[in-house]
């Protein structure tokens, strides 16, 4: 029985599933409405009055305006402020709707392929953040979707994993991607650095001052003045670069007509791509590979959302001296969560070594253990554990566990932060 | 050698119980430290079933587990200790090297001073009710009366002390009277006469016969600051730290503090 790998692009005004068909090796967008025309799910919920029933998406926003049901959007913004909206007197938090939400979209994603089991679910979104993260994941548990199911990933790493997923002529060279939505207008840029090992992919996201309301393309003169908006983006950021691909994706390039100025300037001996579900299909690349047993991306992935640098500890385990990798370059931060336990040996440093991949340079982040309690020596064992609050932020825990009954813990934690 | 040693990651679900130390040993790094400090209270029977048990099935090193069933028969009991140390790698070569020699140090002392030895670790760990049982053994084999008096009067003045951490006066100072006159060492006789101020119904003015009044007053002297010190240090001092708590983490803390005193005690008269 075919398995099903999902990939579900959160955004605040529009969501998007896909789903990985191993068989084939493609994605494919569950596509809604009387003519299946669109993959774009408006990101709201609405409740019906004195009624337990949850409607998402375009019915959401029908059952509102009939006034039958009390609607709310902007839930991804909601998840990370950590809200909460009062519907019939109810009170819900940010991730109860989340919960609706989230088990609507799956609900048609059974219905469409009439399987209730979810194998995997990668939930991509604009800007990750911990809350946010958290919130995610167990709203997923309470969709009956375990956690070690459950992934998460930014638009940048989707972009890189739906990059390379594309026939390789396509990422021979730098591929770049415009992204037009109501939220803003986003420029990607993947390009893959040869000559190392593993391979490296690099991605890049600039959110563009230049972003405009959807509403200008509504009218002849907007759609001329966005034309040459975008052209002149264009212009400055492919100026120079060997670029081998374009993407187009957002509600705003639905229709492209509109940019004949913008698509002479990209396509010039270029591949030019417009679709809907860039990110939730890469998404779901990743939720399809995660159950392969070797991954079909074998590259080291640079972008917003993965660290930037392997962090290291030199050990003793078994008598030999070794580098322990903590936490490794190309990891997003979310997953880049790691513990070991340690025994410091005639020492009351923990230095972790820190290396950049961009470059040979190193930092050390030392943790001093003076402050633990004093005891025999090898008689203290330590937990240490990294976390990250971003790619950016790297955060250093050290939990005294003691040495059994024989010197029981104290259980006192030091603390250490470090900008990555 | 300097540095960080990694530990397996893997807990286990029942935990090494050592009976002569009342407590019990949950990795292979406690397993380590413990044969590497305890050598004198580790016998044959230490390899047993429940120890190939804990190594194999908890630790999860079947290698080691099949070694020393393998190698039971034919090796030397101080051999397969140094090989379980050797396998764990808590310990680095130089340390191994120590704890061989002092293996083969062990094994040349004479049964009566290992007795000794077994009784004062117990002492060091805590375990008074096992170290006075064991010195009392000693004091009781038949060859004791041929044995160095200073030997001897040690094992009496252990003994007495081994009691005295029990509370139990009358007989503490009648074993540091013993190791008085044995040996007529000042340092005993301090002793002793800290016992009968903690306990006066226990003095005998023969045993501190000849102690000249100074000496008696720097005693005397120490011993009231000893007494003044341990109002703000060790337990007491375990105690003060919960004071300027907030009433329910005051209660609370001092409340666990007591549970572990008491667990404490009762490991110490072998409970």
């Amino acid at each position: 029985m075919q398995k099903l790998l999902l990939g579900m692009d959160l955004c605040d005004d529009y969501s998007q599933v896909c789903c990985m068909n191993p068989l084939t090796g493609q994605t494919e967008p569950l596509l809604l409405g009387a003519g299946e025309e669109t993959c774009l799910i408006p990101t709201v919920i609405c409740r019906g009055r004195g009624e337990n029933a949850w409607i998402i998406g375009e019915d959401a926003y029908a059952q509102a305006l009939m006034g039958s049901g009390v609607m709310v959007d902007k839930l991804i913004s909601l998840a990370k402020k950590g809200g909460s909206a009062t519907i019939g007197g109810v009170k819900y938090s940010a991730e109860d709707l989340m919960v609706h939400f989230i088990g609507g979209l799956l609900d048609l994603v059974r219905e469409k392929y009439g399987r209730a089991q979810i194998d995997s679910l990668v939930f991509t979104v604009q800007q990750m953040d911990g809350a946010l993260a958290d919130l995610l994941v167990r709203a997923a548990e309470r969709c009956q979707i375990p956690r070690d199911q459950v992934r998460i990933m930014e638009h940048s790493e989707s972009f890189l994993v739906y990059a390379l997923s594309q026939p390789k002529d396509v990422w021979i060279n730098t591929v770049c991607m415009f992204d037009l939505t109501e939220d803003g207008l986003h420029y990607y840029e993947a390009r893959v650095i040869r000559g190392r090992k593993p391979q490296m992919i690099e991605g890049r996201h600039e959110r563009l001052e230049e972003g405009f309301s959807l509403k200008v393309l509504e009218t002849p003169s907007g759609q001329h003045m966005a034309d040459a908006i975008l052209t002149s983006c264009a212009e400055r950021l492919l100026d120079k670069k060997i670029i081998s691909a374009v993407f187009l994706t957002g509600k705003g390039f639905t229709q492209i007509q509109w940019a004949g100025n913008f698509i002479r300037r990209i396509a010039y001996k270029r591949k030019v791509f417009a679709g809907q579900h860039v990110f939730a299909s890469g998404a779901a690349y990743l939720a399809g590979d995660g159950l392969r047993e070797e991954t079909a991306y074998p590259f080291l992935f640079l972008c917003e959302g993965t660290i930037g640098v392997n962090v290291s500890l030199q050990v003793r385990y078994e008598g030999r001296s070794e580098k322990l990798l903590l936490a490794e370059a190309g990891t997003n931060w979310y997953e880049a969560r790691n513990s070991v336990e340690i025994i410091p040996d005639h020492t009351r440093v923990l230095d972790l070594v820190i290396s950049q991949v961009n470059s040979p340079r190193t930092d050390h982040l030392k943790v001093d253990l003076s402050e633990l309690p004093e005891r025999p020596n090898k008689t203290t064992r330590l937990e240490v554990i990294l976390s990250f609050e971003s790619e950016e932020s790297l955060t250093v825990r050290v939990i005294d566990k003691g040495f059994g009954e024989l010197f029981p813990a104290s259980g006192k934690i030091l603390r250490k932060e470090y900008h990555l | 050698m300097s540095g960080i040693l990694l530990c397996r990651s893997h807990a286990v679900s029942e935990p090494y119980y050592v009976e002569e130390l009342g407590l019990s040993l949950y990795s292979e790094e406690e397993l380590s430290y413990y044969i590497y400090h305890n050598a004198t209270l580790i016998e044959e029977d230490f390899l047993d079933e429940r120890l190939y048990r804990f190594i194999g099935t908890e630790l999860g090193m079947t290698d080691l587990e099949r070694k020393l069933r393998k190698w039971q028969e034919q090796a030397e009991l101080s051999e397969l200790l140094l090989v379980i140390l050797q396998d764990i790698h808590y310990y680095d070569s130089d340390e191994l090297f120590h704890f061989r020699e002092k293996l083969s140090a062990l094994a040349k002392k004479s049964p009566a001073a290992r007795m000794k030895e077994k009784g004062d670790t117990l002492f060091a760990a805590g375990r008074y009710a096992a170290a006075a049982a064991i010195y009392d053994r000693l004091l009781a084999s038949p060859g004791i009366g041929r044995a160095d008096k200073l030997f001897v009067g040690a094992v009496w003045y252990n003994n007495g002390m081994a009691l005295a951490r029990q509370y139990l006066w009358q007989q503490a100072a009648s074993c540091l009277a013993q190791a008085c006159a044995l040996t007529g060492s000042e340092e005993y006789k301090k002793k002793y006469y800290w016992i009968t101020r903690m306990a006066p119904e226990t003095a005998d003015a023969d045993v501190l016969r000849g102690i000249s009044p100074d000496t008696a007053a720097r005693w005397e002297k120490e011993w009231k600051t000893a007494r003044e010190n341990a109002r703000f240090s060790g337990k007491a001092q375990q105690a003060i730290t919960w004071l300027d708590k907030d009433n329910i983490r005051r209660a609370a803390g001092l409340t666990e503090l007591v549970e572990e005193w008491k667990k404490e005690y009762r490991r110490s008269i072998g409970g």
